[in-house]
């Protein structure tokens, strides 16, 4: 055989594949762009491979320390942190106040609404607990029942002023307000199952004692 | 006829053999392997997803417990790990018995019910009893709004049940579109291969008919389509094994992620398997080429 025959036998496979995916290439082009949009939502280099893990919440502890508007200083918690004590004596009820609302910290506390200020800004402050735990008895608060949340840079003192029954699609209860406000809010029903109302138990701040 | 333009010929036939030989092995592995229920219920049970869904669905009642005050014992007593393997498997079976419909005709678009044959007999039973005995011990009136809340009780826990063992989210991906679209296709796809293969057959038959001289010479052409076909699907397909860009999936439901990922990788190493096969025939035919060329004394 000769060697022109050997290199046209050699070079003819490599030279199919090469036309072969260039035809390939060019008509991709477009649905490959498409398909990246795609991919690119679907896959994530920074995903962890490790899914075992796929539950669980990291917490990471970082404390920021605010000056507020009236000079006082107070500490923004990260989410997960407990940064309060919620203490209620007309109900025996002292519980840890957790930043953030997840059904892990629902099982070991009181959880604040993120989407709320935080204790000692001006606001709604605002909490939920499961109603067979922490706030079994929230029902039973009254009109003028002092209910305190003590952090590390101060205590506030609330009075409770009056209560609601809400449906779980209303925020009105949840969202910010100009007073000065605690909203502790939990599931409520007679019977038994999963219920669209909420018992909203609406507090106004009485006194604020700024530790610095 | 000229060498080179033999040659020329040869080629071009060889690269519609390729495109040819592609389609016809596409559509092939799409409607024997990828549109296969068997296919999704395997790798369910590969990955133990009916465990797991278990699991999820045991978290999910224990967890509403603390509002709900039903124990989570009062579902869970009527469930089975095999009654959650069926859920699943019923609802990968009804989706392919919808798009294999499309066909025949007798299932239209709006009749698309992945929950169809769906007992929750056991379920309902023993969610009702629970009531009952909660409303004699409490003194609970039985009117309108008790059996309301009996009702939705019993529809949420099934609606939960059915979106945990929904593993491949099918409600989403029909609702989407996407299962009608694959529906619209799947008729084509036995024209396709037919077609495809036709083509091939023809594209080989003339160039056994160029290389009537010298048939090793036509081995040779057809090895040399049949490996870049088989090159052409070992690139991207070597690609995503070694990346290991299915792994990646930003799903955060452990059964939907174990479904998903166990389904790409067992068609990324079917695809990889076939291929390596079918290349290995282009080196056989390659080589039976070479030896019929040197048995009869021609060059190829």
């Amino acid at each position: 055989m000769s060697k022109k025959n050997k290199t046209a036998l050699i070079a003819t496979p490599f030279a199919v594949l090469a036309i072969c995916a260039g035809i390939i290439g060019g008509a991709a082009v477009i649905p490959a762009q498409k398909l990246s949009k795609t991919a690119g939502i679907i896959f994530s280099a920074e995903a962890e491979a490790d899914h075992e893990k796929i539950g669980e919440i990291k917490y990471v502890e970082k404390e920021v320390e605010a000056v507020l508007d009236d000079g006082n200083k107070i500490v923004y918690p990260s989410f997960g942190m407990q940064y309060a004590t919620l203490t209620i004596n007309s109900i025996d009820l002292e519980a840890p106040v957790f930043f953030g609302s997840t059904e892990d910290l629902l099982q070991q506390g009181v959880c604040q609404y993120i989407g709320s200020v935080v204790i000692g800004e001006t606001g709604n402050v605002v909490l939920d607990a499961h109603c067979n735990t922490f706030f079994l008895n929230l029902g039973d608060v009254k009109a003028g029942d002092e209910i305190v949340l003590e952090t590390s840079y101060g205590k506030f003192t609330y009075k409770m002023k009056e209560s609601t029954i809400f449906k779980e699609t209303n925020n009105a209860l949840i969202s910010p307000t100009k007073d000065d406000r605690l909203t502790l809010y939990t599931c409520y029903g007679n019977l038994l199952g999963p219920t669209e109302d909420r018992l909203a138990v609406i507090c106004e701040l009485v006194e604020k004692e700024f530790y610095n | 006829m000229k060498i080179t333009e033999k040659y020329v010929l040869n080629l071009i036939l060889s690269i519609i053999l390729v495109f040819s030989l592609a389609g016809s092995g596409a559509a092939l592995f799409a409607k024997q392997y990828l549109l296969d229920a068997d296919t999704f219920i395997a790798v369910s049970d590969e990955k133990d997803i009916p465990q797991k869904a278990y699991d999820e669905i045991n978290e999910y009642f224990t967890q509403s417990a603390a509002y709900s005050r039903i124990p989570a014992d009062v579902y869970m007593s009527a469930l089975t790990v095999d009654n959650v393997k069926m859920l699943i498997d019923l609802r990968i079976q009804h989706m392919f018995t919808y798009i294999y419909a499309v066909g025949s005709g007798e299932l239209e678009e709006q009749d698309f019910n992945d929950t169809d044959g769906i007992d929750f007999e056991q379920l309902e039973q023993n969610i009702t009893n629970y009531f009952d005995e909660f409303a004699k011990e409490n003194n609970v009136e039985v009117n309108d709004e008790y059996t309301a809340q009996l009702v939705n009780t019993i529809d949420t826990a099934k609606n939960e049940i059915m979106n945990i063992t929904d593993i491949y989210m099918i409600s989403l991906i029909h609702e989407t579109g996407i299962i009608a679209k694959v529906r619209s296709i799947y008729n084509y796809i036995d024209p396709i291969i037919y077609a495809c293969a036709g083509i091939s057959l023809v594209c080989v038959i003339l160039i056994v008919v160029l290389s009537r001289k010298n048939i090793g010479s036509a081995f040779y052409w057809i090895s040399v389509s049949v490996m870049c076909t088989a090159v052409l699907g070992l690139i991207p397909t070597l690609y995503l094994k070694l990346s290991g860009i299915t792994d990646k999936l930003i799903v955060r439901n452990e059964c939907v992620y174990a479904a998903f990922t166990g389904l790409f990788s067992k068609i990324i190493s079917t695809l990889l398997f076939t291929e390596i096969i079918i290349f290995a025939v282009g080196v056989i035919l390659l080589a039976a080429g070479g030896l019929i060329s040197k048995l009869s004394g021609k060059k190829a």
